[in-house]
């Protein structure tokens, strides 16, 4: 009896045998096509696991570019819906003409020492006061229309941004008031200066109004500084009318334009 | 003609336009309404409907109800988890963009 040849069965010359190694190189060329879809990072959300992360493949620098363009609009739009109001604005306004009018009314009636220079830091401290409050009062009503909260991280950022030109306004009022001597009448310009930093830093993370009233008071409190006191109207006629006046603008405006 | 260089994998759920949009909104806001998120995207309330219940299944954000005065409010604030796969995507794309 002859001997069968060892050859596998695909070499061999039954035809059913060929078919099978078909099969199995169609198989193999399947597991690595599989292989190669289970690695691509595309394809892990088919992956039967309920916890991993669903992915999805940003082929282009465009593309990333486009999704970035999407978020920065998005931000600017909330930001744009700002909880500033237009009453908050006027009321400043008035508060702090109803300080400028309490220190004319000091300087006629109380003679300059300890007493006027004490009743001076209390007028202003309670201006300073009371328009925190109203614009945080105001600011919280109008959050409340829009479902959104005062003390959001938007409105952290604001505080933040705002903070360094409140503090250092503190720490002139506080020079001010041990050596007024050396500050004199310059006190108001040094004021405007310093709340225009703090409206430019406000103004970078809310609406260009805001920018705008910066610049209108740096504009004014260099005016008030660098120009000869009493030259036009005095420093504290300046006061009502960049604290009193421009606010009271400014709300206006708002209100118009985006609601009070 | 914007080339192929990379493949960057990012979450899909935020991976949408509007989704995206919610998520960048609330984490502007830190949390807003229906009707807010309507205005500030521009989406119909369908749409911005569906796409607010997937980012809530995904555990992106959050959904508190209540009643002001006699109406209905619904509003949404992003979670923990939100926020950070929001901060990773935006890393992601800022790579991306670096590189590219």
């Amino acid at each position: 009896m002859p001997l069968r040849p060892l050859t596998t069965p695909h070499q061999s010359c039954y035809p059913e045998c060929k078919h099978f190694a078909r099969q199995r190189r169609g198989r193999r060329s399947l597991q690595a096509a599989m292989n190669r879809f289970v690695h691509t990072p595309r394809n892990l959300s088919s992956l039967p696991d309920p916890e991993r992360p669903v992915f999805r493949v940003v082929t282009s620098a465009g593309e990333a570019e486009e999704h970035l363009r999407v978020i920065r609009q998005a931000m600017e739009r909330s930001t744009k819906h700002s909880t500033l109001s237009g009453l908050s604005g006027i009321t400043v306004g008035l508060i702090a003409l109803m300080g400028c009018f309490l220190t004319q009314t000091l300087t006629w009636h109380t003679p300059d020492g300890l007493l006027w220079k004490l009743q001076f830091v209390g007028i202003w401290a309670c201006v300073l006061f009371l328009s925190l409050l109203a614009d945080y009062l105001f600011s919280k009503r109008r959050a409340a229309r829009f479902g959104k909260r005062t003390l959001s991280p938007l409105g952290k950022h604001l505080a933040r941004a705002a903070a360094p030109g409140f503090l250092a306004a503190l720490t002139i009022s506080l020079f001010y008031a041990t050596h007024s001597g050396m500050i004199g009448g310059y006190l108001y310009g040094i004021w405007m200066l310093c709340y225009a930093v703090s409206l430019l830093g406000v103004g970078m993370f809310s609406v260009r109004e805001v920018s705008t009233l910066g610049w209108a008071f740096l504009i004014a409190g260099a005016l008030t500084l660098l120009l000869p006191q009493g030259w036009i109207v005095g420093p504290r006629a300046m006061m009502a009318f960049t604290f009193g006046g421009f606010h009271i603008v400014y709300g206006a405006w708002m209100g118009h334009k985006y609601g009070w | 003609m914007a080339t192929v260089r990379k493949l960057d994998a990012l979450d899909d759920v935020i991976h949408q336009k509007v989704r995206l949009g919610v998520m960048s909104s609330l984490m502007a806001s830190g949390g807003a309404d229906f009707n807010f998120l309507k205005a500030a995207l521009g989406v119909s309330d369908g749409n911005l409907s569906t796409h607010l219940t997937v980012l809530e299944d995904h555990g992106y954000i959050v959904v508190h109800k209540e009643f002001v005065g006699k109406k209905p409010r619904t509003t949404y604030t992003p979670t923990a988890a939100g926020r950070r796969a929001f901060e990773a995507y935006v890393s992601a794309l800022e790579s991306l963009v670096k590189s590219g």
